[in-house]
């Protein structure tokens, strides 16, 4: 059945917005999560993502149209041949709103409608908007008295930066890498708790079983890093919640181990994805992570090998760097983080989701990755 | 093919002159990764290079140390693909 992606409202004042870039075709798949449009007002640019997993049926507004907030902008189906049904393009969700007394949220309360998924008929009149005290109100009557303390701590999904530079400059649309990049990241402070932990190890150990990988396969490149990444997959395996996110109340464990791994090509940072990574062999795994950084590097990733990643891997050794904390990957409770050694010495770190994971579930992750260089005896 | 061996050697060292390394004495025999001038990421963007530059579909099952270890190894690649190509009436 076709379910409504709805018009968001970007700022208190503006009961419209214009529709400035639509990601994908109708007809096209898309994960939950994934871009489907950019909205914009005057002060701020809004991505409208997936809310789940389905294909866009059709569009209710063309690229340029000003549309109002609340309306329907997109039709997702589970089949790329549904038909949506025919609703006007505009006050949609208003007439949903008009069921719990035709009031409108404010834009914090809209928020947090959003992130909890809370229908706005839900919330109990106590004004003529629905205020954001009436939907904490809500979210504590149901239960979520920790998302509650962590939405009055500023955890909500913030609002879209409106300041401006007081200084003079020249303003550039974000190229859809960039955009990506601010998802990434944005869902990272607008979600997660994030927290980071490291270990050290001899990285000569994991150095000497990689050439010998190397020489059995005889392959041109190191496969060390794809090995680390092979290996934080089979942990994931052992330790499922490595491989889990939460949403609203409740934990999401993935039914696969999708790997995130972090290409750079020029100025562009990609995510490739190696999916379903627990049913390959370790030279299946090299051989699938190299084909899709050679991808990267063409930028020609195809959708589905740049999203979905449910654990994550990225190294900034090449750049001598000794330690850094890499944002999680959206809706992943683990990145793995791979160091250049000094004297022989290096750190494996690692920003992990503290609402999913604890620092020692990390620590001891760490150290099995750390020791998995060791030959089998 | 003196000249894909040129093109080749030419590029291993602006590759490596990105990482701080100079290239300039590499030989057509030797081992590029063996010099440690590249490290795997550079290689891979030779690759992508060599693939783009001769108009090639290289095959994950062909990126070798064997096909691409040495300027050498890499010009012999390109002779055979394009051999293949041509014997196909591509």
């Amino acid at each position: 059945m076709a379910k409504p992606l709805y018009t968001p409202r970007v700022n208190n004042n503006d009961d419209t917005v214009r529709l400035v870039h639509l990601f994908v075709e109708p007809g096209t798949a898309v994960r939950k999560g994934d871009p489907v449009a950019d909205v914009e007002t005057d002060k701020a640019t809004f991505t409208v993502e997936a809310e789940e997993d389905g294909f866009v049926l059709r569009y209710n507004a063309a690229k340029g149209d000003t549309i109002a907030v609340g309306s329907v902008l997109a039709w997702v189906g589970s089949k790329a041949d549904e038909i949506g049904p025919d609703v006007p393009p505009v006050n949609d969700r208003a007439t949903v709103s008009g069921s719990a007394g035709g009031r409108e949220p404010t834009l914090k309360a809209a928020l947090l409608l959003a992130q909890y998924n809370i229908d706005p008929s839900d919330i109990p009149v106590d004004g003529p908007r629905i205020s954001t005290e009436a939907v904490l109100g809500y979210l504590r009557k149901n239960g979520l008295s920790a998302q509650v303390r962590a939405s009055e701590a500023g955890g909500a999904r913030s609002a879209p930066d409106q300041s401006r530079p007081q200084e003079s400059g020249q303003r550039t649309p974000l190229s859809g890498v960039e955009r990506g990049m601010l998802r990434t990241v944005e869902w990272q402070k607008r979600e997660a708790v994030p927290a980071y932990a490291e270990v050290t190890y001899d990285e000569s150990v994991w150095k000497a079983r990689a050439a010998r990988f190397r020489s059995e396969h005889g392959l041109l490149l190191d496969p060390i890093l794809a090995q680390l990444a092979w290996e934080l997959v089979r942990i994931a395996m052992r330790r499922p919640h490595l491989n889990a996110t939460v949403t609203g109340a409740e934990k999401y464990a993935y039914d696969h181990v999708n790997l995130g791994f972090t290409v750079q090509s020029g100025q562009n940072l990609f995510v490739a994805v190696v999916r379903e990574a627990e049913n390959l062999s370790e030279i299946e795994f090299v051989n699938r992570l190299s084909q899709l950084q050679r991808a990267a590097l063409k930028n020609a990733l195809k959708p589905e090998e740049a999203s979905g990643a449910t654990i994550g891997f990225t190294s900034m050794a090449r750049w001598s760097v000794t330690r850094h904390m890499p944002v999680l990957m959206p809706h992943t409770a683990l990145i793995v983080a791979h160091s250049a050694a000094r004297d022989g010495i290096a750190a494996l770190g690692a920003t992990y989701d503290h609402r999913v994971l604890t620092g020692g579930d990390v620590v001891i992750s760490l150290n099995e990755l750390a020791s998995a260089g060791q030959p089998n005896e | 093919m003196n000249d894909i061996k040129k093109d080749i050697r030419a590029k291993v060292i602006e590759l490596a002159a990105q990482l701080g390394n100079n290239a300039k004495s590499l030989r057509d025999e030797q081992e590029i990764p063996a010099t440690g001038w590249l490290d795997s990421a550079a290689l891979m963007e030779l690759i992508v290079w060599f693939e783009s530059n001769y108009d090639l579909s290289i095959d994950q099952s062909e990126v070798t140390l064997e096909n691409f270890g040495t300027v050498n190894a890499m010009a012999a690649f390109y002779e055979r693909a394009k051999g293949h190509a041509t014997k196909e009436g591509i």
